[in-house]
């Protein structure tokens, strides 16, 4: 049984990964932090009941079910806005390699923003954290054949946006 | 390669090379103690509540009918249930004297709203263009050294923001911008932004992007806001640790280029105008 001693190593070593998790999930660090946070104190309170070596799976899970309830909450809806130009290195900008690692990060949050909760936890799991489908169907509490539908629906939404912007900047990294 | 041919590896590959990496402030097991607390608290308060609600339904369920048959008596009154607060309001927002939380983007909006009090200039002044300051470590999205303008503890970036280089937007009409909105992260409460020409009768736009709570308005096929509010800075890819910030846009009319132009950012406790020179980005032909 997991002892609350062990929950202070926990947090001390997987933190940064699993915020990495919360921040794909998010696609801010503000909302992170705090989905990351109320995971951990969710989990905390069920620390003693939760399976030795199966603790990063739990909070992982507890951070898709907590992101999508908030989700679902009003305040938390946001539309974007939709394609407001690339951003051109200028003077003020940091150097090229920076600029487009932090171009693509942003245009992939951009085409994140645009799935539903569920597609976009569907597409951190899978691709973020490497999941086989059993392990993201277990995560977020639904069948595997729902993970691959969700997974698919994503894959096609991110497809269709057309943004070739994003596409040469995944390119360009893969060269 | 085009998005319709995005495979599954490709996606992975670009999701692990575009994390970024946190600040220092990770692992930090006393806050989560503490929020676990809190947690706790409230489970219980809404367990109580849950209680209480049974036990008042009950209550009027078996009373009502015999208190209506008695006129002369009077129901005991059940007292109110704390709510859960809800985050994302840390400094605009207080608890009520009930305990409840009444607040939403406008009751936030309405707590740092100050009066928009643009300067004005006479035919013929210069811009009076705000200081920008140098970040000679990054931040905010920004690996290496960037300039920002303003007075602080709020900051424009951006491509050519002295002057600020606008391109043709063809689904708005309007001319934009890209820009990121940097904020100190010591600041860390909500942000109200509004502006408009200042040398000239014009008006200005904010794109609505990542991290914006709530907009207003909505010029330039629905692009181009006259407000942004921001329930509380820190968003973006800050990956020192000393900046939050958001990643927006400015649309311009293109009659107003070229034109000097101000952005009032209320916040709680300061509010802050920055001022600057727009015109057409050369490129744009």
């Amino acid at each position: 049984m997991s002892q609350p001693a062990d929950f202070d190593a926990f947090v001390a070593s997987r933190s940064a990964v699993l915020l990495k998790t919360a921040w794909w999930l998010t696609g801010d660090w503000q909302h992170a932090e705090d989905l990351l946070q109320t995971a951990l104190a969710k989990s905390l309170l069920a620390w003693e009941r939760i399976e030795p070596g199966r603790e990063e799976a739990y909070v992982r899970r507890v951070l898709v079910t907590t992101q999508a309830t908030w989700w679902r909450r009003a305040w938390h809806h946001e539309r974007p806005a939709g394609d407001v130009g690339e951003l051109v290195d200028g003077p003020v900008s940091g150097g090229e390699p920076q600029t487009a690692t932090v171009e693509l990060r942003r245009s992939l949050v951009e085409a994140l923003a645009t799935l539903t909760s569920r597609q976009r936890a569907t597409v951190v799991l899978r691709y973020y954290c490497d999941l086989s489908e059993a392990e993201t169907a277990a995560t977020m509490g639904c069948s595997v054949g729902t993970v691959k539908s969700q997974a698919a629906k994503a894959l096609a939404r991110l497809r269709a946006l057309q943004d070739t912007a994003l596409a040469d900047l995944i390119d360009e990294g893969s060269r | 390669m085009s998005m319709s041919g995005l495979s599954e590896k490709e996606l992975a590959d670009a999701l692990r090379r575009a994390t970024p990496e946190p600040g220092t402030n990770v692992g930090r097991a006393g806050q989560v103690r503490a929020r676990a607390g809190r947690l706790r608290s409230r489970r219980r308060a809404t367990a109580a509540g849950a209680v209480v609600c049974t036990v008042a339904a009950v209550v009027l369920a078996v009373g009502l009918p015999s208190w209506l048959a008695s006129p002369g008596r009077q129901p005991r009154a059940v007292a109110p249930a704390a709510s859960a607060s809800p985050s994302g309001h840390w400094v605009a927002c207080s608890p009520g004297v009930d305990g409840t939380f009444p607040c939403g983007p406008g009751a936030v909006a309405a707590a740092i709203r100050k009066p928009l009090n643009l300067p004005t200039l006479a035919p013929g002044a210069s811009c009076p263009v705000s200081p920008t300051r140098t970040f000679p470590h990054g931040g905010a999205g920004f690996s290496g050294s960037f300039q920002a303008l303003g007075p602080g503890p709020f900051y424009m970036a951006g491509p050519g923001s002295t002057p600020l280089q606008l391109r043709p937007d063809r689904s708005s009409g309007w001319d934009e911008q890209k820009v990121i909105w940097v904020v100190d992260k010591t600041y860390g409460g909500p942000l109200l932004l509004r502006g408009g020409r200042i040398d000239a009768p014009g008006r200005l736009g904010f794109a609505h992007y990542i991290g914006a709570a709530h907009y207003s308005g909505g010029a330039g096929d629905g692009k181009a806001h006259r407000s942004l509010l921001y329930e509380r800075a820190g968003f973006g890819a800050d990956d020192r640790g000393t900046l939050d910030s958001f990643p927006s846009g400015v649309y311009i009319p293109p009659s107003g280029l070229p034109g000097c132009y101000a952005i009032q950012v209320d916040g709680v406790g300061f509010s802050e105008t920055l001022v600057f020179r727009a015109t057409g980005s050369p490129s744009a032909g």
